[in-house]
């Protein structure tokens, strides 16, 4: 970080330029170092916890190899709590993603001559106005708030309803026969 | 020379073609689905009828919007942020339908059913209108500043081409969807597209039409092609009255192929003219991208695009055939809570 600092600022500047498209903040002081704990423990959730639901999914394909589930109180439970790795795995990845490479919108490539890089502050759209902004963060976070509910739900009903709600043919016990004539067969995924 | 944004101008407006033509009737089944269908055994027919390939056309529109982005950064800049609140709509109808498709099975209550029987038929309708309206404005134009920036607030885009686009684009849809059932379904279902996709083909038309036949005013010569195009519609009229289903949907795709190239070569250099002053208007070589870009994004396209189009090809071949009511499996019902 410390010598990084010096090179960033002899590139980049240590200051914003004096130009309308920085707005009010024209001619701050560039603060080149995101938020440590979120860079650092953010990258380290997102690797652990991918970790996780990918071990748990191989762990859950050699478990069910034979056609058969587990009876193991102890692995259900496992399941059940593993179902947020990968939401936790997600969320932490792309707060990283977002939070780390401040200041800059777009990082800078300094594998090319002519590097490319864009300031956060200069990448407000001109046209947009903070109402339209809340438009959009509202209506985004109430359908998403909406279905995030609809969908506990379900998965709720599903996961009350054990391994036959989610798969039916490992629990059927007598199997319908195979039916060559195509007129009378049914679709084997239909909404 | 501007042979390389040309290329990619081109391959753009390619891109929005297999988009509307593709989604067109994945969007036209969906907003029939409260209104075409009586029974649930009949809806769900509706609905399998798109279900293998619903999200591989849907992918089209990301495709276009980005390669949008990555050759004509300007463009997009311009455009999206231009039409912020219609593009947030159409984002909130791609999520809805998107969710019904998936959870409409997964209850079984009356009002489950139906509340998102009617989310699949908005969002489709919402998602035919504003794509519809978009690419209608970005023909015609927006009143932009030097900076291309519009000017006039966050609703300065509505306007007639808005009109006819959106309304055209829902049109359209509803039409192909008709057409795609037609050739997909049998029995009843297959009858009632028939008859309605015959009532419908002319009412449904007259917003793309309008907005096709302004490309006149801006290149004379595409008279030919309008009339050409006009041509294609009438032909899928009397193709759909003698029930010759293929020739219809083959039809009606070229009337929109006609239609929109004769919009885009009216453009064509601009991509998004300024009502404000021409010197405003951004066009392939003020919008576009570095040659180093285009020549990259070229390459990857080239080697890529055979490829999708090569699976969806054969994802279509797979799913070939008609879905009657017989197909139908009894809904997979979750099994009552055992309490231990």
């Amino acid at each position: 970080m410390t010598t990084l600092l010096p090179d960033y600022q002899e590139k980049y500047g240590t200051h914003l330029p004096e130009d309308e498209r920085y707005g009010q903040h024209s001619g701050e002081k560039i603060d080149y170092q995101p938020i440590m704990i979120v860079t650092y423990w953010g990258f380290r959730l997102m690797i652990g916890f991918g970790m996780i639901a990918a071990g748990v999914s191989a762990l859950a394909l050699w478990l069910t190899r034979k056609g058969t589930v587990p009876a193991s109180a102890w692995l259900m439970r496992g399941a059940l709590v593993s179902i947020t790795a990968p939401f936790i795995a997600n969320s932490a990845g792309w707060i990283f993603t977002e939070m780390g490479r401040q200041p800059f919108v777009v990082a800078p490539n300094p594998a090319r001559q002519d590097a490319v890089y864009m300031f956060t502050q200069a990448a407000l759209s001109p046209q947009l106005t903070p109402a339209m902004l809340l438009f959009s963060l509202i209506s985004l976070s109430l359908v998403y708030g909406i279905l995030m509910v609809v969908e506990l739900r379900l998965l709720i009903v599903y996961i009350r309803g054990g391994v036959a709600s989610a798969m039916p043919e490992v629990t059927k016990t007598n199997h319908t026969p195979r039916i060559t004539n195509d007129e009378d067969d049914v679709l084997s995924f239909a909404y | 020379m501007e042979i390389l944004a040309t290329i990619w101008f081109v391959l753009i407006i390619v891109l929005w073609t297999g988009y509307l033509f593709l989604d067109g009737f994945d969007l036209g089944v969906g907003m029939l689905m409260p209104v075409l269908s009586r029974t649930e055994r009949q809806k769900r027919v509706l609905l399998n009828t798109i279900g293998p390939t619903w999200d591989g056309n849907e992918v089209w529109l990301v495709t276009a919007a980005g390669a949008t982005f990555a050759a004509f950064p300007h463009w997009y800049a311009s455009l999206f942020s231009a039409l912020y609140i219609p593009l947030t709509l159409c984002l909130l109808a791609l999520i809805f339908r998107a969710v019904a498709i998936e959870y409409r099975g997964k209850g079984h209550s009356q009002a489950w059913k139906s509340f998102w029987t009617w989310a699949m038929a908005v969002g489709s309708a919402g998602i035919a209108f504003f794509i519809g309206a978009m690419l209608a404005i970005t023909s015609s134009g927006l009143p932009l500043n030097d900076n291309g920036d519009i000017v006039g607030g966050a609703f300065a885009w509505i306007g007639w081409p808005a009109v006819f686009g959106g309304l055209g684009g829902v049109g359209f849809a509803l039409v192909h969807g008709l057409i795609f059932l037609g050739l997909k379904t049998q029995g009843d279902i297959r009858d009632k597209s028939q008859r309605w996709a015959r009532r419908m083909l002319l009412p449904c038309s007259i917003g793309f039409l309008i907005w096709f036949g302004l490309s006149i005013t801006q290149r004379p010569w595409l008279i030919a092609v309008v009339v050409a195009a006009v041509i294609a519609l009438g032909a899928t009229y009397f193709a759909v009255r003698s029930g010759a289903e293929k020739a219809a949907f083959a039809l009606h795709g070229f009337y929109l192929v006609l239609g929109l190239f004769a919009v885009f070569a009216g453009a064509y250099p601009n991509v998004l003219p300024s009502t404000l002053d021409s010197a405003n208007s951004l066009t392939i070589a003020s919008a576009s991208s570095s040659d180093y870009t285009l020549t990259v994004m070229l390459v990857v396209t080239v080697i890529c695009l055979p490829i999708i189009i090569g699976y969806q090809i054969f994802s279509y071949r797979m799913f070939l055939g008609r879905i009657a009511e017989t197909h139908i499996p009894e809904a997979h019902r979750v099994p009552v809570a055992i309490r231990s």
